[in-house]
């Protein structure tokens, strides 16, 4: 409301109350309704506004109001001075002695003319009857007692039978329970929300972070480091392979422990323990450059499950689960979400021990995560990393195969996820299958042969994706399942395509390796052979059982269908082909490798340097 | 998990702060890999929503949206004064008709009371996050009509003496305090914004066990570090242009202060004419006031990074102050009035100063002490605490659900009222 208004307003409001003693009152209700009105919560005012022209109308109305209350408390008055006046007369007039010895007579007369009946003219006459006797005042009440005995069991008679009406339905009593943690299923909690005050462990962390061009993002975990509470000391060592974007200079500046290597260098294992061989803490914690803890004492409560003396199962190592990013994508999300129910820590602590040699539980009981890994000092010493892939995981496996136990837990995150392109799908599972084959003998590759067959599928499969018209309504899964449903009726191409830059899958030199196999191959227009059909078959079937997972999760999340929403979910299936290839490759691979694969050796070994540089 | 988050208002409408807040939790949980939705009241048929019988709906960045029709709600129900029987019918068939919800998160409670009596009837666990004082004051800001602060409601007496009104009697506001207390009473868990929303709470209910999450700022769109103010300092102010925020006082001192390299930006909003007035007045008369409208919370950041010091001389206590901890995320030290959180967390730092609100005197003095030289914003900004992050937020809530949903109290009331159901 502008100033105008309200003087407008203001004055209206004089003439009409004439400098009445309200005037003065409604000033200062429009002067607070004006602090209200200045405040931004745009609502909020528009609420008080119409409060205050309800109470502007309200006393307009309370002056005629008033007039009228004047004139009827007048006749009012008068009305009431009419009345006692005849209550006086009756008065006399029921104190005669004519009145009351003719009262027998006038109730007979009433009886006679109808306008009593015989029970009121009996009940009146008892009641004469009774004023008369001469009985004292503790007869008379305890006849009155009596009656009124008689008149309750009277009554219980007469209601016998009937069933009582049922109560209202209420709703359940709410019990304040406090929220206990550690929940059930859980083995740890933060104090930021426990709620409680936790003691400072007497100890020294060593926080280990590989890096490589951290990037801007990686200020903010070392000023969280910094920040960690409940700790004796934290050390932050950096193992730096050539960064050149200004991320040793920040380590430094933060007082960080930094080691330089040359790029060439670098693997997960190497670089990690050459990191642990420069600390002095009595912990380990391994993470990465772009992970961020989650609260203050983050490092504390990962610290508790390793050194709490109180704790029924005694950890070797923990790691805790990721917590997306904001930027995170879907894909990435449902993949964690795949895995960590594989794991058993999607809403529980995973504590895992040795169960069997099986590659399942193994991999179950035994992961670790290098987001976020801790371990005694000494421990780690006797045990190191081991490999170039997955050393978190094979650290793991032999802790639990020498007895020890370790946690995966969910009750403590790390902020950690990915948005990455499709090129990369295509080599992290080809590095991915490849490692499980090397670690786990008993892990069992499907039986392909075939590139050309591969391809002949992965780019029939590609046009259909393209060609695919969603449909327009329905839900994320639905739109989904609608297009599952559509590969269903994808048949495998008769005869061999053009493999010829054709596409890359997101990953260049790919397209250009299958492009050059295709042209020695000259097979083009020919039929395709049954292990070639098979292969064919194999990636359409692999892409509807990871488009099906990736439907399950939509269909939980159930996000709003909108144009970002579609624009993710188009470019997850995109990604989830790719992830498909590359599964395909390493199985051709490695039956190459075995002495499965005839056709295009040659090629064929040139597949596994390519898609793991950089990996 | 199937979590339904309630809020007086919401985008497509309003974009304000507990919207920003409601909608990154609301994102968090999504990505966490559970089903969100948001449930609010919609006070403007001009936005496009799709109307779908008693509700309407609306998609916003990948989360549904539904609007329940605000256009009956009456000044007093809007204030907490009373509920209306017809929209807790319509709040019943909305959760019946859904899928059903396993925790039900109140943002801000506003307009929205029928539905906390419907989500506790169905025995649903509910979350309230305090982000203001609504639940104690019918004003929001603990601030009485005669404009001194308010310590709180004490049994609704202080209301009764401080903040009747011709229609809002005695009676009512003893009975406003009474449904906001059980609101409170009946939540399974209850959550502050701040230590300081909490502390003023715990004055008026000592027993109630009230948790502290802090509103997350999202760090990624935020350049970690910048240097300090070089010879030409400058003060900034996001936000709504309003007294109740102080911005005549700031304008007044600035104007007051002997500093000729000195900047003053105000961004934001004005809804009161005589102030755009006298901002307008200030700004056409020293050229070193700029003032700029209103921008999108996406931009902020960059223009964050045109401050070197960030004002806040509110003459209300903030309860969080979202401007205040996304300028902690741009490395900005703060000048705050000494009301509230913002108050307590620079004094617990020494990230900034306090002065006195309302005081144009000791505001130019601020002002003045922070123009001393760069030692004086490089002390400052070395003290800077880290912001919460979005992430954080939503994972602490994340754990709350989940206690929630395992909670044995949460089994015996649904068990409850399925047996009453079928009775």
């Amino acid at each position: 409301m502008s100033d105008v208004a309200l003087q407008a307003l203001l004055a209206d409001l004089d003439r009409r109350l004439d400098g009445a003693a309200e005037a003065a009152f409604v000033r200062a209700r429009l002067q607070e309704a004006r602090a209200w009105l200045s405040d931004g919560a745009f609502e909020h005012n528009r609420a008080a506004e119409t409060l205050l022209h309800d109470k502007i109308a309200a006393l307009t109305e309370l002056q005629g109001e008033r007039a009228r209350a004047d004139a009827l408390a007048r006749e009012l008055k008068a009305a009431r001075a009419a009345i006692r006046d005849r209550d006086a007369q009756l008065q006399i007039v029921r104190s005669s002695l004519l009145w009351n010895a003719s009262r027998p007579g006038r109730a007979v007369m009433r009886l006679i003319r109808g306008e009593a009946s015989l029970r009121g003219t009996v009940l009146l006459g008892t009641r004469l009857v009774y004023r008369a006797l001469p009985l004292s005042d503790r007869v008379r009440r305890r006849i009155r007692e009596r009656i009124l005995h008689g008149l309750r069991l009277y009554r219980a008679y007469r209601s016998r039978g009937k069933v009582q009406a049922a109560p209202p339905p209420v709703p359940a009593p709410r019990e304040r329970q406090p929220l206990a943690f550690p929940l059930p299923g859980m083995i740890a909690a933060l104090p930021e929300i426990a709620g409680t005050r936790p003691e400072t462990l007497d100890l020294t962390v060593s926080v280990v972070i590989p890096t490589y061009n951290a990037g801007a993002e990686f200020y903010w975990l070392l000023r969280k480091l910094r920040a960690q509470r409940g700790l004796g000391s934290v050390e932050i060592v950096v193992v730096d392979s050539g960064s050149s974007d200004g991320t040793v200079e920040q380590a430094r500046k933060a007082g960080c422990r930094v080691v330089q290597i040359d790029k060439s260098q670098f693997s997960h294992s190497y670089a990690r323990n050459l990191g642990a061989q420069h600390a002095s803490g009595d912990l380990l914690l391994f993470t990465v450059q772009d992970a961020y803890p989650i609260g203050d004492y983050w490092l504390h409560t990962l610290a508790r499950c390793l050194r709490n003396p109180d704790a029924q199962t005694q950890l070797a190592a923990v790691s805790c689960a990721e917590f997306p990013r904001t930027d995170s994508e879907l894909l990435y999300n449902a993949l964690i979400d795949t895995h960590y129910r594989f794991l058993g820590c999607r809403d529980r602590d995973r504590v895992g021990a040795f169960t069997g040699e099986s590659n399942e539980a193994l991999r179950s009981q035994g992961q670790l995560s290098d987001v976020a890994c801790m371990i005694e000092r000494s421990t780690f010493e006797r045990y190191f990393y081991h490999g170039r892939y997955a050393e978190d995981l094979t650290l793991g496996v032999r802790l639990i195969r020498d007895g020890q136990r370790i946690g995966m837990l969910s009750s403590v995150k790390v902020i950690h996820s990915h948005n990455r392109p499709k090129g990369y799908y295509v080599r992290r599972i080809f590095v991915d299958v490849a490692f499980l084959t090397d670690v786990f003998p008993d892990f069992q590759v499907p039986d392909s042969v075939s590139i050309i067959g591969t391809f002949a599928a992965a780019y029939t499969l590609q046009d259909h994706l393209r060609r695919f018209r969603w449909p327009a309504g329905g839900s994320a899964g639905q739109r989904l399942d609608s297009l599952i449903g559509s590969l269903d009726r994808v048949a495998p191409p008769a005869l061999v395509p053009d493999l010829v830059g054709q596409g890359d899958f997101g990953h260049p030199p790919l397209g250009e390796w299958i492009s050059n196999l295709a042209r020695d191959a000259s097979r083009e227009g020919t039929p395709l052979t049954a292990a070639e059909l098979r292969d064919a078959e194999r990636m359409r079937s692999m892409l509807i059982d990871r488009l099906s997972h990736l439907r399950d999760y939509v269909t939980a999340v159930d996000p709003a269908l909108d144009a970002r929403v579609s624009d993710e979910i188009e470019q997850a299936v995109e990604k989830t082909l790719s992830m498909t290839l590359g599964a395909q490759l390493a199985f051709i691979h490695l039956n190459t490798e075995a002495g499965l694969v005839t056709e295009h050796r040659a090629a064929i070994a040139h597949l596994k340097p390519m898609l793991l540089a950089g990996i | 998990m199937r979590i339904l988050f309630v809020v007086h208002q919401f985008m497509p409408e309003f974009a304000a702060g507990t919207e920003r807040v409601t909608l990154n939790l609301a994102q968090s949980a999504q990505r966490d890999g559970h089903h969100a939705d948001v449930l609010t009241c919609s006070m403007r048929d001009e936005v496009p929503w799709e109307e779908a019988g008693e509700w309407r709906c609306a998609r916003v960045d990948g989360v549904q949206v539904f609007g329940l029709r605000g256009a009956g709600v009456t000044p007093l129900q809007q204030l907490g004064l009373e509920t209306d029987v017809g929209r807790r019918h319509v709040v019943e068939r909305f959760l019946k008709g859904r899928e059903p919800y396993d925790v039900v998160h109140f943002t801000h409670p506003m307009r929205m009371l029928e539905v906390v009596e419907a989500v506790r009837d169905r025995g649903l666990p509910y979350v309230l996050t305090l982000t203001d004082f609504y639940l104690m004051c019918w004003q929001n800001n603990l601030v009485r009509l005669s404009g001194e602060l308010c310590s709180g409601p004490a049994g609704g007496a202080a209301c009764v003496r401080h903040c009747s009104t011709l229609r809002l009697n005695d009676r009512m506001l003893l009975e406003r305090w009474e449904r906001m207390g059980q609101i409170l009473a009946d939540a399974d868990a209850i959550v502050a914004c701040s230590p300081y929303v909490a502390q003023s709470f715990q004055a008026e209910y000592p027993d109630l066990p009230i948790r502290i999450i802090p509103h997350g700022i999202n760090l990624l769109d935020f350049a970690p570090a910048r240097p300090s103010a070089g010879d030409a300092i400058v003060f900034g102010y996001v936000g709504t242009l309003s007294a109740m925020k102080g911005v005549d006082v700031l304008v007044e001192a600035f104007a007051k202060t002997d500093l000729p390299q000195a900047r003053l930006k105000l961004v934001g909003p004005t809804f009161d004419d005589d102030l755009a007035r006298t901002l307008e007045q200030f700004a056409s008369a020293d050229e070193r006031i700029s003032i700029h409208p209103a921008i999108p919370a996406a931009e902020v950041p960059a223009m964050l990074a045109t401050f070197d010091i960030l004002c806040l001389p509110s003459r209300v206590p903030e309860t969080f102050s979202l401007a205040v901890h996304e300028a902690f995320a741009a490395n900005l030290p703060c000048i705050v009035s000494d009301l509230g959180h913002p108050a307590q967390v620079i004094r617990e730092h020494g990230c900034g100063m306090v002065a006195p609100s309302g005081d144009v005197t000791a505001w130019a003095e601020a002002l003045h002490a922070a123009a001393r030289g760069e030692h004086v914003l490089a002390e400052w900004q070395a003290q800077i605490p880290l912001p919460f992050r979005v992430e954080e937020e939503g994972f602490l809530y994340s754990q709350i659900y989940t206690g929630l949903v395992r909670s044995p109290e949460t089994a015996r009331r649904q068990h409850h009222v399925e047996a009453l159901t079928h009775a």
